[in-house]
């Protein structure tokens, strides 16, 4: 054999690509599977026009038509027109321009809960069932420790805490992430504080029953390093359940955020989330009722679709249930 | 609620009909022979229309405490006067009037000493007498540093009120010591007898509040003993509760010993919910004859309810309440220019849909005696003036305006008033203000540490006079004086006014000091009085306002004796 | 089992210890006190107060304090009404406890049904339908769809009361069935988003096991169809089920906030709301640690439950 630049294969490396290719295949037919589905693909392309609209409207004013933060006292409670699409609201301003402000403001709390759910759900869950027993018990008391705290009462508590602070980034000092302000990142970091225990024991569950397959036991005997067996074989095994889990727990932030502006707690303006447009509707139930059903009709498209698009992929994702 | 429960109920009831006939017909007798001295307890001409019947449901807010010498809520307040009453009770035109009182006080010629004489063979609910020592246990109570009474301020003026209430950290024997002091005594079983320091025009008007309301000398084994519960406890007033579930309901009977005016009713309801817009939904269904309006549906109650929705102005001011030592509202011109550069009428319009009055008075008209308007062109909407004002500050167009921040509650109303007012000044003044959102006690607790440059906020009135609204409010370093208004012209004139007998030479020093305080806005440039609006169902009558700060639930809540249906 | 059980209750005890002083902590962090009222108190009123409830003493002397009367079980008194905060928490448990009870009734009964149904038409219109009617209400945040429930059922329709100030089943026993017009729409009105999360769950686990080899030799062996569904399906469906159970159940039971509110029901949800808004210090705590009690009990239940269940679970 001629000595050449190519590294000699090591013997496991041939097993590593074939798990590759078949992790591939696992994606592939998911993602077959997932297409398959028409109430989930439907939900999907539903979810990614709300979200593309919403967001052209925060770049572009042809699509937002109107500032959704000045009033017109000329023009209040109007119902829908040509001028105003979906009507106006008590202090004048444009029901179509603030429905897609709260409408992405809504939705990065949805996503930023999540994000932040499974950075915390994933490592805890994680670190407990691979770190030993006495981490494992110190986590899980941890993980009991927030579940068994009020969920409103930690969210009420911490959002007080750190509300209106001269912080960076989560309060009203420099330097701040662009499209993220600091109330955003409070409420985000609030709601996320009381829902991440479902996901640290999913994770934790899944791994502990991922780490006795054999599979997992045979890459371990072929000498491949811890993180790696993690990173390449168990991970990718527990994803499945964890992007299940976030799909339904995005519209669950959703509806935490409106109800938190129900007891007054909700986002100040000049920001809007479906939750607070959801707050002034209430009180115009009775004399403008537009006000109410425009993002009540959102906030329940964007259940349905994040519950529909859940439902798929649990399908999709789970080996059990192929058939 | 069960059926046997029912039954129950109307036995009991029935046999309190007969006992309260009984008791009616003796304490007539009685009048008869004292040559009936008039006043409430005057029988109608019409004869026998003096039983009581039907039942009234009100929507009502849960009150904090059952205690009349401890809580200063409105909501606790309207349910003092239903069952207790003081020695007298403001009439619908805010004077006092004997109540468990036989007539005016007796005032010596110091101004110093006011005696007063009880109606004879008065009773507790219970059937035990009701003296003069009930009375002096109750001023005692407020008067308490273990009691800490929100409103001992108002018996500030009575002699060693004070001394007692601020030995909180003295002796169990030193606090015995000081409420012995205290300026107020049992002549006789029927005659009570106040000294006060200062002749204050005013005092009759305090012992017709619950914080001078007995307090049962037979229930209660000292001065620092626990208040008695609403079913524990024993009532003078008109009525007296018969059953009570916390944050649920309470049931109201007619107090047997009640000596005024016989009530109309057998039964009041009260149903404690926390939102209006759910009473209002209660009131159309007719589980609720009588409640407060929901004032963001006010457009549509005006045509659904055209006949049945009552508006009545409250004495209540809400305005911008700047802190006069913060830049730039220490500025006047700076407040002036936000005065002129807000449009009440619209503001009123927009944001409360006429559920308030615009205005640029601090005192209500029912309290100065004047027409309103006056400061109109001082502080009212006036674009060109604001910028002038402005530019005089040193800000012309708003160019290098200081970071301004408006502190509010968090509730929709004042989202949507936060952001009006946010518009308009960028509109008028082309300044960018900011808004910051708490929820209630933060805001509180901001302005008590006066932490803030500007608020929206003002005043409701405790008692029935121009004094309320300046003394311990307008004075520097006064104590009530979060935004540190301190004009030395205002101090001399309210000086001059608070213990001045002559009554008109009063009113007119506090007509004076409300032009000084808002001349320059110290403090406060008022936007407007709030409006009452309730809605009550066309079978009831009876419901008479009188503007007293517990009316902000149900009109006429001073007078719930007054109260009649036709639904039977 | 119960060396199980008696390692589990006592491992709570750190855990409540733990809650308490986390909550302590952030509760005093908060801005504004109990008496930073709208109309500021007098000095000498605010001194007097402090003293009244012992909130002159520095923070640690009163942590010490309250972890001595929470030995004793004793919660103290209510800053905002003097009363005894024990008797609060009774009473208003009892009332969130029959709302909980109730819904959990109606979410789980409705749920089972409607993902049962669900699963056995799979993919046809019954699916769709059963799905549809399950997330429909879901769909609605609950403080939209309270006012809705009320306006159409109550104001125009008349079939129902606005106010549920009663809401309760104590009397039923006794053949007094009067607010039933105060029952229904709450019940409703809370049960509708538990019940679409049931109804999901059950068809995702139904699914699975009807395609089990067991299930396939039942039907083949000749049961009648009923009978598959229900003792061998229904059955085996249920593990994952009972997972989700214990904690809806023991989030219905703490008490709902924004039903107890719209629906003016004295229930633990809105009091607890309402005391951490009023700064009611001792009231925060205690319903706190109660809730935290319940939960970490709830789980225990759960968890004993799993293993009644699922044979295989050992402890």
């Amino acid at each position: 054999m001629a000595a050449t630049d190519q590294p000699i294969a090591q013997p496991y490396d041939f097993l590593e690509q074939q798990f590759h290719t078949k992790q591939r295949g696992l994606w592939a037919q998911a993602w077959q599977r997932l297409l398959r589905n028409r109430l989930a693909v439907a939900a999907g392309v539903i979810l990614l026009v709300i979200l593309t609209v919403s967001l052209a409207a925060d770049f572009s004013r042809t699509v937002q038509r109107y500032d959704p933060t000045v009033p017109d006292f000329q023009a209040t409670e109007q119902n829908p027109s040509r001028d105003h699409w979906l009507g106006t609201d008590t202090l004048g301003r444009d029901l179509w321009a603030r429905l897609l402000q709260g409408t992405l403001f809504s939705l990065k709390i949805g996503l930023g809960t999540q994000v932040i759910v499974l950075l915390i759900g994933v490592t805890i869950g994680m670190a407990a069932a691979l770190a030993g027993r006495y981490s494992d018990t110190i986590l899980m008391w941890l993980t009991d420790l927030a579940y068994a705290f009020p969920d409103l009462l930690a969210i009420i508590l911490l959002r007080q805490v750190l509300l209106g602070r001269d912080w960076p980034i989560i309060g009203e000092g420099d330097p701040q992430i662009p499209g993220f302000n600091g109330v955003l990142l409070v409420t985000v970091i609030a709601i996320s504080f009381v829902s991440w225990t479902t996901v640290a024991r999913l994770v934790r569950g899944q791994m502990l029953s991922i780490k006795e397959q054999d599979y997992v036991a045979a890459a371990r005997a072929m000498g491949a390093s811890p993180w790696r067996v993690v990173r390449v074989h168990m991970l990718p095994n527990t994803l499945s359940a964890v992007i299940v889990s976030a799909t339904f727990g995005i519209p669950l932030a959703i509806f935490a955020e409106a109800t938190l502006g129900f007891i007054g707690l909700g986002v100040p303006p000049p920001n809007a989330s479906l939750g607070s447009l959801i707050g002034s509707g209430l009180d115009s139930i009775q004399v403008h009722p537009v006000q109410l059903i425009w993002p009540t009709l959102m906030v329940a498209t964007l259940m349905l679709c994040f519950t529909f698009l859940g439902d798929g992929l649990r399908d999709a994702l789970d080996p059990r249930t192929r058939h | 609620m069960t059926k046997r429960y029912w039954r129950m109920l109307l036995s009991m009831l029935a046999i309190v009909a007969v006992a309260a006939a009984a008791v009616a017909c003796g304490d007539d007798d009685d009048n008869g022979g004292s040559g009936g001295s008039g006043g409430a307890t005057a029988t109608s001409p019409s004869g026998g229309s003096a039983k009581p019947s039907g039942t009234i449901t009100i929507g009502a807010t849960q009150f904090e405490t059952w205690d009349p010498h401890f809580s200063d809520f409105a909501q606790d307040i309207t349910h003092f006067v239903y069952v207790w009453r003081g020695l007298y009770h403001l009439d619908v035109n805010d004077h006092p009037q004997p109540a468990m009182a036989d007539g005016q006080p007796q005032v010596s010629s110091d101004g110093k000493t006011y005696t007063v004489k009880l109606k004879k063979d008065l009773k507790w609910s219970d059937g035990q007498p009701l003296t003069a020592e009930d009375f002096v246990l109750g001023i005692q109570r407020t008067c308490n540093p273990d009691v800490a009474g929100h409103y001992q301020y108002i018996l500030t003026n009575i002699v060693g009120c004070d001394d007692y209430y601020n030995a909180a950290d003295k002796s169990a024997a030193e606090k015995e010591e000081l409420r012995k002091k205290v300026g107020v005594r049992a002549v006789d079983p029927l005659t009570l007898e106040v000294k006060i320091q200062e002749p204050q025009p005013t005092f009759p008007i305090l012992l017709a509040l619950w914080p001078t309301f007995p307090a049962p000398k037979h229930k209660l084994a000292s001065v620092d003993a626990p208040w008695p519960g609403p079913m524990e406890n024993v009532y003078n007033g008109p009525f007296m509760p018969s059953a009570y579930t916390e944050k649920a309901s309470m049931e109201l009977k007619p107090n047997p010993n009640w000596v005024g005016t016989p009530v109309g009713v057998e039964k009041v309801v009260l149903k404690y919910v926390d939102d209006p817009a759910v009473l209002n939904n209660a009131y159309r269904t007719g589980e609720v004859d009588a409640t407060v309006a929901n004032k963001p549906e006010l457009d549509k109650l005006k045509t659904e309810f055209a006949k049945e929705l009552q508006l009545y102005p409250a004495t209540r001011t809400i305005g911008l309440e700047f802190n006069v030592t913060k830049s730039p509202v220490d500025k006047p011109e700076v407040r002036l220019a936000l005065s002129q550069a807000t449009d009440r009428a619209t503001l009123v319009k927009v944001v409360f849909k006429d559920a308030n009055t615009p205005t640029t008075s601090w005192v209500p008209p029912a309290r100065n005696g004047l027409k309103g308007g006056e400061y109109d062109s001082i502080l009212g909407f006036n674009p060109t003036k604001a910028k002038e004002n402005l530019a005089k500050a040193g800000y012309p167009n708003g160019q290098g305006f200081p970071q301004l921040t408006l502190l509010l509650v968090d509730t929709q109303t004042n989202k949507l008033l936060g952001e009006f007012l946010q518009a308009e000044w960028k509109k008028h003044l082309g300044i960018d203000i900011k808004l910051e959102f708490v929820d209630s006690k933060t805001r509180s607790s901001r302005f008590n540490s006066s932490d803030f440059q500007l608020v929206t906020g003002g005043w409701q009135e405790d008692y029935p006079d121009p004094e309320n609204w300046f003394l311990g409010l307008w004075e520097t370093g006064a104590s009530l004086n979060k935004t540190k208004t301190s004009v030395p012209a205002l101090d001399q004139v309210i000086e001059k006014a608070k213990f001045n007998t002559n009554d008109e030479q009063r009113r007119q020093l506090y007509r004076d000091a409300e032009k000084i305080l808002l001349q320059e806005a110290n403090g406060v440039a008022p936007l407007w009085h709030t409006l009452a609006a309730f809605l009550v169902k066309p079978h009831i009558s009876g419901m008479v306002e009188n503007k007293r700060p517990g009316d902000t639930f149900v009109p006429g809540d001073w007078y719930i004796e007054l109260w009649k249906t036709s639904k039977k | 089992m119960l060396a199980y059980t008696v390692r589990r209750v006592l491992a709570m005890i750190p855990l409540i210890v733990a809650i308490a002083t986390i909550t302590f902590v952030l509760m005093h962090a908060v801005e504004g006190g109990p008496f930073d009222s709208d109309k500021p108190l007098p000095p000498a009123t605010l001194e007097n107060l402090k003293k009244r409830y012992g909130l002159d003493d520095p923070l640690p002397v009163q942590y010490l304090n309250y972890l001595k009367n929470l030995a004793q079980f004793d919660f103290g008194i209510s800053i905002a009404n003097n009363r005894n905060i024990t008797d609060i928490i009774r009473e208003r448990m009892g009332v969130s406890i029959q709302l909980g009870i109730a819904t959990f009734l109606f979410a789980t009964v409705l749920g089972l049904g409607l993902g049962i149904f669900s699963s056995l038409n799979q993919n046809g219109i019954g699916d769709y339908a059963g799905v549809f009617i399950a997330t429909i209400g879901a769909a609605m945040p609950s403080i939209v769809l309270a006012p809705i429930l009320t306006i159409v059922f109550a104001v125009k329709l008349g079939w129902f009361n606005v106010l549920s100030s009663d809401y309760g089943f104590t009397d039923w026993f006794r053949g007094d069935f009067s607010n039933w017009r105060q029952v229904v729409l709450p019940t409703v009105a809370l049960g509708f988003l538990p019940m679409a999360f049931i109804a999901r769950i059950t068809r995702a686990s139904m699914l699975e096991v009807l395609r089990q080899d067991y299930v396939r030799t039942a039907r083949a062996k000749g049961l009648a169809e009923f009978a598959v569904v229900i003792r061998h399906a229904a059955r085996n469906a249920m593990i994952p089920v009972l997972t989700v159970l214990g904690p809806i159940f023991a989030g219905l039971i703490t008490g709902s906030l924004v039903i107890e509110t719209l629906f003016a029901i004295p229930g633990l949800g809105r009091e607890f709301v309402r005391s951490v808004l009023i700064r009611d210090y001792g009231l925060i705590m205690g319903v706190t640690v109660f809730y935290a009690v319940v939960i970490a009990f709830m789980n225990l239940v759960v968890d004993l439950l799993y293993g009644f269940a699922d044979p295989r679970i050992r402890y």
